[in-house]
């Protein structure tokens, strides 16, 4: 689960260009979206892209995001539970 | 009518801190374009997002900034950020590709300059954006005179970004130099106190009119001309400076020349890059002779 | 000063002319279908589309086939402006511009080529300015030219553009509008940002997923009264206002009390000398995203009140991009000379967020006087036009 998460980790700063960011600085709880890393609605869409292409999970209706994109640890949760 | 009151330009040099004339003619032509630390100049996390033009823009649009309230943001741009719409045509194109990023399209959009602008500074305002190849420059000029006559205080530039492999657009744009990269911006108000240099007229027309006009309102004993070509075809001898020598040829180019006039008609200097200038420069012409049979004139004096 | 509208011309999927987009509005025949025109789009895409390929275009265009590769928005945008323009003439006493707007550009002619390098120095040779620069060739129109390209808003600003230099005499007579195509890259754009519907979109419904985009091309011609005195053109209508503001709130999607569509109202409202009572139909944007049709109804309500007539046209012929603010400036026109108010198609079930409803059945005989049309783009950008008899 930790490999899932640093993965997790840097291909966000990846996708999402977070350059000023390393993976020690995105905690496994911090908020994503809001008052946290402050990613918006188009960041998103990339996270969808980003675990459809590095982590072959595909989301078909953008608007589960909102539960799953939460923190790291949302997200490795729901690949562990969605893995094919 | 239209008062400029401040520039700003990224550009071949170390033009952002220095302007055109100290850095580009006073020092050695600079091959490479110099980006300040665009970090420094712009805060926030939606840097990682914004592609190079738009930067660029930003950054100028921040160091034109005073403190009078901004009513209109106004960007001219040639070809908009190539980057992205190769990347996206590169995604969509390949089979392989199922899914596709959105940020390449979004930031493919011409108006992502002028609308990241209006996001970032806040400026809830006008805003738009012209491309109209060579003359999107001078569209933009004239709507930001019409907007002074409107009682509007005006952000307005020009930006461009040239990406590899693209060189030897001669045919095009009658140059034998490879395109570039670059931005110039402008403060532009309806007030001429504190102003720098105002903007008398900016037309378009063609060869033969454009020509005449010249010949009926240039005095070469007091104006000077500014020309971004440098084989200008002027039925008077005219001494002209060449500006695209010291930008780079982008699509929106003449922004830059215009600011080389703001700093020659607010310098004490008779002389440059070979030509000779009168004692005191009474209006300065530029001239954009970048597309076929069309011609930009700008027309400025202190 | 008076800006007139004295000529029109548009072709979009439910006509290649006025009168046929007239007939379609009237009997309710959308031109939404599927996209086979695109080779190799990887989905099936609904779509505004017409039903030409650009070898008929072109000979509709010329009138004879021509050898030149042209782009499918540039041949859109000149047979809309030949109908337009009609039996104009320059003249040295009547001083005329062009100005023009999309979005596509040549992009449709760019996407079919393979070759990396070969495609960016294509991309580099066809600016957005191509196609204001043949139809200015074309007209021998050799003054002030230019072309704005806001996405979704382009037309809209041109034509204010074009209204703004009349009123201050920079010019007599415009010849305005704007042309985009379907594309690749523009279906596969704003499918990716997952707002494109794979039903026929339902604007102002509650269980709107998205637009479909559409194809089209449309200019009017405006004239001051010194023009006209010279042209005799009669006046179709007039334009009363104007407004343009950011809403800075997104890159792409909008703010969601639609604080910039309001602005963008209120300043055509007050450009117009109008009050919100004064307005008899809105043309919305409308193009069913979840995000445009929540914030400007939002805006409409709270600007116009629970009773205010509005609908949105785009289910009949998709979101034409940079020439949906021309076509529907166009549809408010047909609204105005017929006395109809032309329906949301589609439509089934009501926001609960508004208290506003739309116009979902064709409303005949009812008077038309003055008509507010909004266009909005990516950027934050609002454009909103008013016209008048």
């Amino acid at each position: 689960m930790n490999d899932l998460k640093l993965k997790l980790k840097e291909q966000l700063i990846e996708q999402l260009n977070l350059e000023d960011f390393t993976v020690k600085d995105i905690a496994d709880d911090l908020p994503l979206f809001g008052d946290g890393l402050g990613l918006d609605s188009i960041d998103a869409l990339e996270i969808i892209v980003m675990l459809d292409k590095k982590f072959n999970i595909k989301i078909s209706n953008p608007e589960d995001g909102a539960k799953i994109f939460q923190s790291v640890n949302t997200i490795a949760e729901y690949i562990e539970n969605n893995k094919s | 009518m239209a008062f400029i009151h401040k520039y700003s330009t990224i550009s071949k040099g170390n033009t952002f801190n220095q302007g055109i004339i100290d850095c580009c003619i006073n020092s050695k032509i600079a091959t490479d374009i110099t980006h300040p630390d665009y970090k420094d100049v712009i805060a926030g996390i939606n840097l990682r997002r914004m592609s190079v033009i738009v930067k660029m823009g930003l950054a100028n649009t921040i160091k034109c900034s005073s403190k009078n309230k901004i009513d209109a943001i106004v960007v001219a741009t040639g070809l908009a950020s190539l980057h992205n719409s190769e990347l996206f045509l590169s995604a969509l194109l390949d089979p392989r590709q199922h899914i596709l990023s959105p940020t390449p399209f979004v930031n493919s959009v011409h108006n992502t300059i002028s609308g990241e602008i209006a996001l970032h500074t806040q400026n809830k305002g006008y805003n738009i954006t012209y491309s109209q190849g060579s003359l999107s420059f001078e569209g933009a000029l004239l709507d930001s005179i019409l907007l002074t006559k409107e009682g509007k205080n005006v952000i307005v530039g020009g930006v461009d970004e040239a990406i590899p492999p693209l060189d030897n657009l001669s045919a095009k744009i009658k140059s034998k130099e490879k395109l570039t990269t670059g931005s110039t911006f402008f403060n532009v108000s309806p007030n001429k106190n504190g102003s720098l240099a105002e903007i008398v007229n900016c037309i378009i027309t063609k060869e033969k009119k454009a020509n005449y006009y010249i010949t009926d309102n240039f005095n070469s004993n007091e104006d000077v001309l500014i020309s971004g070509h440098s084989t200008c075809n002027h039925s008077k001898k005219i001494n002209t400076l060449n500006y695209s020598k010291f930008s780079g040829i982008f699509m929106s180019n003449p922004a830059f020349g215009l600011q080389l006039a703001v700093e020659l008609l607010n310098a004490n200097i008779t002389e440059l890059d070979g030509c000779k200038l009168p004692s005191k420069i009474k209006r300065i012409f530029i001239i954009n002779h970048a597309s076929k049979n069309d011609i930009g004139i700008i027309i400025l004096r202190k | 000063m008076s800006i007139s509208i004295t000529g029109l011309g548009i072709v979009s999927a439910i006509g290649m002319n006025l009168d046929e987009n007239l007939n379609s509005l009237q009997n309710l025949k959308s031109g939404i279908s599927n996209i086979d025109l695109i080779n190799e789009l990887q989905e099936n895409f609904l779509g505004g589309e017409i039903k030409l390929t650009n070898q008929e275009l072109s000979l509709i265009a010329f009138g004879k086939d021509q050898p030149e590769v042209l782009p499918r928005s540039l041949l859109l945008s000149l047979i809309a402006a030949k109908q337009a323009w009609g039996e104009n003439n320059i003249s040295p006493k009547i001083k005329t511009v062009i100005i023009g707007a999309t979005t596509v550009g040549g992009m449709d002619l760019v996407e079919k080529i393979l070759e990396k390098d070969v495609r960016i120095q294509l991309l580099a040779h066809n600016p957005s300015g191509i196609i204001t620069d043949y139809l200015a060739d074309y007209f021998h129109l050799d003054e002030f030219k230019t072309t704005i390209s806001t996405a979704c808003s382009s037309a809209a600003n041109a034509i204010i553009l074009g209204s703004r230099m009349i009123k201050n005499g920079l010019a007599d007579r415009v010849l305005v509008g704007g042309g985009d195509a379907l594309t690749k890259f523009t279906v596969n754009g704003f499918n990716s940002l997952r707002i494109y519907d794979t039903d026929f979109c339902k604007p102002f419904d509650n269980n709107r997923k998205g637009l479909n985009l559409g194809e089209a091309a449309a200019y009017i011609v405006l004239e001051n009264k010194k023009s006209m005195a010279i042209t005799k053109n009669k006046k179709v209508a007039s334009i009363l206002g104007w407004g343009n503001a950011n809403d800075a709130y997104h890159q792409t999607a909008s703010s969601p009390n639609g604080e910039g569509a309001q602005k963008a109202m209120q300043l055509a409202l007050d450009e117009a000398k109008l009050s919100s009572k004064d307005i008899d139909y809105i043309n919305a944007h409308g193009t069913a995203t979840p995000n445009n049709d929540l914030s400007e109804g939002r805006a409409i309500e709270k600007l116009f009140g629970q009773k205010q007539l509005f609908s949105s046209t785009k289910a009949f012929t998709g979101h034409t991009l940079a020439a949906a603010g021309i076509i529907e400036l166009i549809y408010s026109i047909l609204s105005i000379k017929n006395n109809t108010i032309f329906p949301t198609l589609n439509h089934n079930a009501l926001m609960p967020e508004l208290k506003i409803t739309p116009v979902t059945n064709i409303i005949e005989n009812i008077t038309v006087n003055t008509v507010l049309s909004n266009s909005f783009g990516f950027g934050g950008n609002n454009a909103t036009i008013i016209i008048g008899k």
